[in-house]
């Protein structure tokens, strides 16, 4: 089991804004950029984020896998890397932008010992 | 001295050239009112590309802070927790991190930030308007691009302090009257 030591959440939370809190901020800048834009800015169709959920079958058709082969082989998506972007306008969905997933088969070796 | 024809084709004259010119004025009002979205598709898209970039920029700086810290035996985190872990990453990514994979480490992380995203984006806040803006949505894309162009103008409010709230309900009740459009639907 992977663990790290904190002697307290407030301690977890200072380390991770020393160390990564520039590029936290950042996620959460872009996101809430993002977000204003696709409710308040765009209003002839319906834009979303679209990712995969894992377990769901690799289809290349909405999505790109990111981290293999990509050989049009059928697999089980483990996550989604990548944010991609989906358009409806009233029943017609157009993935503008598809997400990069890795498949559990691409998935790191476990450390031996 | 003009006769009556000449009289009245004078008038004629001057009726057809303000005519033509408030046609020309209408069709550039008409481009204007057609206009619905204030940004671009490639935009948007740009701004996907921007999230993606700042999402491994930060999924590595965490992961190296984070593999920074010296990992203990033993777990401090209780089964329910871990059940809920495992049901939000999969079994299979799961599986990997728990074996102390760093690089799995790092992906389970990135995978994390762009489920907080999908999380975010997917709904309209925690607030007394979430369920409201929601409701609006859904009736606007229902009713199609013609009643579309009050969205733009409705969501000004939000930036706005509870002054705006009046208009904001009232964009409201004019949402829930029948559609003019030729559907005819009001079954709102």
């Amino acid at each position: 089991m992977i663990t790290r030591t904190f002697s307290d959440f407030s301690e977890a939370v200072e380390l991770v804004r020393n160390g990564a809190g520039t590029e936290v901020e950042a996620v959460v800048a872009a996101t809430l950029l993002f977000d204003n834009a696709i409710k308040t800015k765009i209003a002839s169709s319906e834009m979303s984020v679209y990712i995969v959920p894992p377990g769901a079958t690799f289809t290349g058709e909405t999505m790109v896998d990111g981290f293999g082969k990509d050989g049009g082989e059928r697999g089980t998506v483990a996550g989604t890397m990548e944010i991609g972007l989906i358009q409806r306008m009233g029943d017609v969905e157009t993935v503008l932008r598809k997400p990069k997933v890795i498949l559990e088969r691409d998935l790191p070796e476990p450390e031996s010992g | 001295m003009l006769t009556r024809s000449e009289e009245l084709s004078t008038q004629l004259s001057e009726k057809d050239r303000l005519l033509s010119k408030r046609t020309t004025e209408l069709s550039a009002a008409q481009a204007f009112l057609t206009k619905v979205d204030a940004v671009s598709e490639a935009e948007i898209v740009g701004m996907v590309e921007n999230l993606n970039t700042h999402i491994s920029s930060a999924s590595s700086a965490l992961s190296v802070t984070l593999g920074e810290r010296e990992p203990v035996q033993g777990t401090l985190v209780n089964e329910p927790d871990l059940q809920l872990i495992r049901d939000y990453f999969g079994d299979s990514m799961f599986e990997e991190v728990a074996a102390g994979n760093p690089v799995a480490v790092t992906l389970a992380i990135e995978m994390y930030l762009v489920q907080f995203v999908e999380q975010v984006t997917s709904g309209w806040g925690g607030g007394a308007a979430a369920g409201v803006l929601s409701e609006i949505y859904r009736m606007i894309s229902t009713k199609g691009e013609a009643d579309a162009r009050v969205w733009p103008k409705l969501t000004i409010c939000l930036d706005r302090e509870s002054g705006d709230r009046i208009e904001m309900e009232n964009a409201y009740e004019t949402l829930r009257t029948p559609s003019r459009t030729a559907s005819g639907r009001g079954d709102y």
